[in-house]
């Protein structure tokens, strides 16, 4: 192999060495690629300004690159999306003329108001994009969220409508994902470009029922399927094949009837208003949550947050009937307007066994004695024989806190524990964590519960609360020390008050909190 | 047993490779170190190695560092094919991950160099097609610019700005998101 000479230009050399040498802008193109693929986007971008052997070879690092991911937050609002769009479409060419192979492509922009604008590029990127082999195709055109909840102001926005002959040809799509106002009404049922999907997710999108079910129905290969406040959707049939593993609903609001058929389903997800008919006088089986078989579920994830307090007339079972499709896993976050359902329909209900749930997460808005009152009625309601770790995330604002301090120093009388639920042993429980301390009344009054009943609790961890500047030292002592000296039914357990990211302890494994999206 | 061992011996002793440095310094390595390199790999596939394998334009201090890169990822590189077929065993998850920190902090102390020989290892590592020592050395070059102005990096790396004050103020303009 003939070795590649490098510094052959001796004059050009000592020129550089009096200067100071610039072995950087030396370097050959591949290889500044590769560093320039080594920075974030948005530091690859600035050393466009650096001379003229770096004007846009950011760029062109990206277009030599097997995969074209311009999702950078700062690219997406940094600048108005008609330049934004200039860029990815410069890209896209400047790839097709390396010609290098195209694995991925990822953009996201800030659609705002000149959504439709973008139209016929955004198009003409995802036709390039597949045409061009990519298996991993990403769109995200969602706007920045409004400022009010404004449905009016959603109605105007146009639709992107995704021509119909876009996925007609067999393609290597693996991945789809579609985040913005995009339209699907005109894609075929069992499109041949979409068959080989593996993962399908939309945001925002307007689709319908039926089109959800046909292309369900239609990628027997699909194994995740992510449905983002997609309003359209009333009634959501997921008749999957064998491959399904995850699916998630997030945020569609109209949603009245679920149901799920999908053996191998491993995750579930769903954050929304409470699944029922709208209309009480309805016939019963017109809305409300039908699962089939669900053997290898490992985690479900069901909160209400944000949505519906209990109503009588609508909501009757509705939950109950939820909870217990999802009973069976391992690992369950549950929400506080969950624990309300319970607490109101445990009267009328047997309860639901939890055989194999080893953790479980509750997601509490705020802390008072009801709240504290429906984690017991939670545990009296469903039964955990085997729960090992319980993760509890307080979430009060500042406002909520303000009140509860005012109500309860932490200094105040023991209150009397909850009397109604003595028979209940939490006897796997090893692991309790609380996320967001203060040392409110009711957090002691909760930990004291949890602390009677869980005979070998090895560690009690107590994360302060982030906001309005953390506790200090001294305060964290006093929790420490109230906490400590609480009668505990394990001898063994340990307490660690500490600060946010510290104290090093297990995290639950639903660190993606919907509600905060 | 012991012919066995012997001719394991014979074996070891026969793939050893003798790399020449542009000043001529001879450097004798195992065929696994060598073969890091896919350079080497392919000159070996092709049965031109034998009077020791001449590599013009890598000195003799660059290429003993690139040789101590090479030696210790050949012993990772082995120890991973040996531990993958019990890869289930949570006990070598435990060896696999100590050998993994390890060989990071290898691979840190080993980025302790002045610039000038970075660009050295850089373009060896180039040359002589070692993947891992190439992104390791140019994610060096790419962590030193993070963050960093343009103003910062072309005195950082002595980068005349030939650019013509339109020129700038055009390409600012166009990439304005990156630099708010």
């Amino acid at each position: 192999m003939e070795p590649r000479a490098r510094h052959t230009n001796k004059r050009g050399a000592m020129a550089a060495a009096v200067a100071g040498e610039d072995r950087l802008s030396g370097l050959p193109d591949d290889l500044l690629h590769s560093i320039l693929r080594g920075l974030p986007l948005k530091h690859a971008a600035r050393t466009s300004a650096l001379s003229r052997r770096w004007a846009r070879q950011w760029l062109r690092a990206l277009a030599s690159s097997p995969a074209i991911d311009l999702t950078d937050r700062d690219f997406a609002r940094g600048q108005p999306p008609s330049r934004a769009a200039a860029t990815v479409t410069r890209c896209l060419r400047l790839h097709a003329e390396h010609g290098a192979p195209l694995h991925a492509f990822r953009v996201a922009l800030c659609s705002g108001a000149g959504a439709g604008a973008l139209g016929l590029d955004v198009v003409g990127w995802v036709a390039a994009a597949v045409a061009r082999g990519a298996r991993d195709v990403e769109v995200d055109l969602t706007p920045p969220p409004p400022q009010e909840e404004d449905d009016a102001d959603h109605g105007s926005a146009a639709f992107l409508e995704i021509p119909g002959d876009l996925f007609l040809a067999e393609n290597s799509l693996e991945r789809l994902a579609l985040g913005g106002r995009f339209g699907l009404r005109a894609i075929p049922a069992g499109a041949a470009g979409l068959a080989g999907l593996r993962s399908l997710s939309l945001s925002d999108a307007d689709v319908t029922d039926e089109a959800v079910r046909a292309m369900v129905s239609g990628c027997g290969a699909l194994e995740l399927l992510s449905l983002r406040r997609c309003r359209r959707l009333t009634s959501v049939r997921v008749i999957a094949g064998e491959r399904l593993r995850v699916l998630e609903i997030v945020g569609c609001l109209a949603v009245r009837a679920l149901q799920v058929a999908a053996p191998a389903l491993e995750s579930f997800a769903f954050h929304g208003d409470i699944v029922c008919s709208s209309d009480p006088d309805e016939e019963e089986d017109a809305g409300g949550v039908l699962f089939g078989a669900t053997p290898a579920l490992r985690d479900a994830y069901l909160s209400h947050l944000g949505f519906g307090d209990y109503d009588d007339d609508r909501h009757d079972f509705a939950y109950f009937n939820f909870l217990e499709c999802i009973a069976h896993a391992n690992v369950l976050t549950l929400c506080s307007v969950g624990l309300l359902h319970i607490d109101v329909s445990r009267g009328f209900a047997l309860g639901v066994d939890a055989p194999n749930l080893q953790e479980l997460q509750l997601l509490m808005p705020s802390l008072g004695d009801d709240d504290v009152e429906r984690v017991s009625a939670c545990f009296e309601f469903i039964s955990v024989p085997i729960l090992d770790r319980l993760f509890i995330r307080l979430l009060g604002g500042p406002a909520d806190a303000g009140g509860a301090a005012a109500s309860s120093p932490a200094a105040g009388e023991d209150e009397p524990d909850i009397v109604p639920n003595v028979d209940i042993v939490l006897d796997h429980l090893t692991l309790v964590k609380v996320v967001n301390v203060r040392g409110t009344r009711c957090e002691l009054r909760l930990l004291r519960f949890l602390m009677n009943r869980a005979p070998v609790l090895e560690q009690l961890v107590l994360v302060t609360a982030e906001e309005e500047g953390p506790l200090g030292g001294e305060e964290i002592k006093a929790i420490q020390m109230r906490v400590s000296a609480m009668r505990t039914a394990s001898p063994e357990a340990r307490v660690t008050v500490c600060r946010p990211g510290k104290g090093g302890s297990r995290n639950p494994a639903h660190a993606k909190l919907y509600h905060e999206q | 047993m012991a012919s066995a061992g012997s001719g394991d011996e014979k074996a070891a002793a026969a793939a050893m490779i003798t790399l020449i440095s542009s000043d001529n310094e001879k450097f004798e390595v195992t065929e696994a170190t060598a073969t890091l390199s896919q350079t080497i790999r392919h000159m070996i596939e092709d049965g031109c190695t034998d009077g020791g394998v001449p590599l013009p334009n890598v000195t003799s201090k660059i290429l003993a560092r690139v040789i101590e890169y090479c030696k210790k990822h050949a012993t990772a590189a082995a120890g991973e094919e040996g531990s993958s077929s019990s890869f289930s065993d949570a006990a070598f998850l435990e060896v696999d991950r100590a050998f993994l920190e390890e060989l990071e902090e290898f691979d840190d102390a080993f980025l302790e160099v002045d610039r000038a020989t970075l660009f050295d290892l850089i373009l060896a590592a180039n040359y002589l097609d070692i993947k891992g020592l190439l992104n390791l050395t140019c994610q060096k070059v790419a962590d030193s610019v993070k963050g960093k102005t343009p103003e910062q990096i072309r005195e950082m790396y002595n980068i005349v700005n030939d650019l013509t004050p339109e020129e700038e103020a055009e390409i600012r303009r166009e990439t304005q998101w990156a630099f708010e």
